[in-house]
């Protein structure tokens, strides 16, 4: 759960609440939970739309249409090794976070939460085709966002991290 | 030729990211293996792709603070706490209306039993001695 909640949200006040107001609607909603899907799957479901919820809120709050809640990470880290692997962290989660709120979903929820592709097309109630469509282009869009620290330093180092 | 060479490319690549979240055919996986032994460029893709996958999953190790279950039950309970409190509430209301109907019904019906043995009838204008009265005595009545 906090993994889908930060993953949406970031690491903030609000991530809790959202953590929080999760469990609470599921327990109120306990008598209308018919068994058609899994509990996590229950959860997550609540989890993305109160996080879909709060995105909205920050968007409307703050008068603009995209979802860049970070500022952006022009200044690229140094390259001091002890720190790297720690900022190559942060550049990524803060990538993950400039990414329109439908591709952050999937994002989240195929790569950080683990879900199948199913799994995930149940959870958003979309077609398999939308969600396969959806993380192609998250994806490719993150490797833009990512490009100036990553794939340079992969190409760099020429073989796979995979 | 180039316009085709462009859309096999683009194909191709849709294949490659499909390859990582979907099944492919017998046709499309056979067509994506050899695009992959004839090309250094889309293997070193395919290699970055899995790259970037890994860099995300491994990018969260996410929680919540300390004694979260503790602060989502304390919610829960002081959820419950209200809801039994409004309950017993509406139950009480509930009970005394209950006597009220179960005492009005009875009024009724006494009324109706004597309505029946001073009259012969048992009609609403009976009832309710309407035969008897006038619109213009109503106005007369306790009632108003």
């Amino acid at each position: 759960m906090a993994a889908t909640v930060i993953g949406m949200l970031g690491h903030c006040p609000e991530a809790e609440d959202v953590g929080q107001e999760t469990f609470v609607r599921f327990y109120q909603s306990l008598d209308k939970f018919r068994g058609e899907s899994s509990v996590g799957t229950y959860l997550t479901r609540i989890a993305i739309n109160l996080s879909l919820n709060e995105l909205k809120r920050r968007r409307q709050k703050r008068g603009r249409f995209s979802s860049k809640d970070d500022e952006g990470i022009e200044n690229f880290p140094d390259r001091n090794e002890q720190k790297q692997r720690k900022e190559l962290k942060d550049i990524v989660h803060t990538g993950i976070r400039k990414l329109d709120p439908k591709y952050r979903t999937v994002i989240v929820l195929r790569l950080i939460d683990g879900y199948s592709t199913s799994e995930t097309a149940q959870i958003l109630k979309l077609p398999v085709g939308t969600v396969l469509s959806r993380l192609a282009r998250a994806q490719l869009k993150l490797k833009e966002i990512l490009k100036p620290l990553y794939w340079d330093k992969y190409d760099t180092r020429g073989e796979g991290n995979g | 030729m180039i316009q085709e060479g462009k859309e096999m490319d683009k194909k191709i690549l849709k294949l490659l990211y499909r390859s990582f979240d979907d099944e492919l055919n017998e046709t499309e996986t056979q067509r994506f293996k050899e695009a992959l032994r004839q090309s250094d460029e889309l293997r070193r893709e395919k290699d970055r792709i899995l790259a970037q996958r890994h860099a995300i999953a491994e990018s969260q190790k996410p929680s919540f603070k300390p004694f979260f279950t503790e602060r989502v039950m304390s919610r829960i309970a002081s959820l419950s706490a209200k809801k039994n409190g409004l309950e017993a509430f509406y139950e009480t209301l509930l009970a005394i209306f209950r006597r009220f109907a179960l005492v009005g019904a009875a009024i009724l019906i006494i009324l109706l039993l004597a309505n029946l043995r001073s009259g012969d009838a048992l009609s609403t204008d009976e009832i309710f001695y309407t035969s008897d009265v006038a619109i213009e005595e109503i106005a007369d009545l306790p009632l108003f």
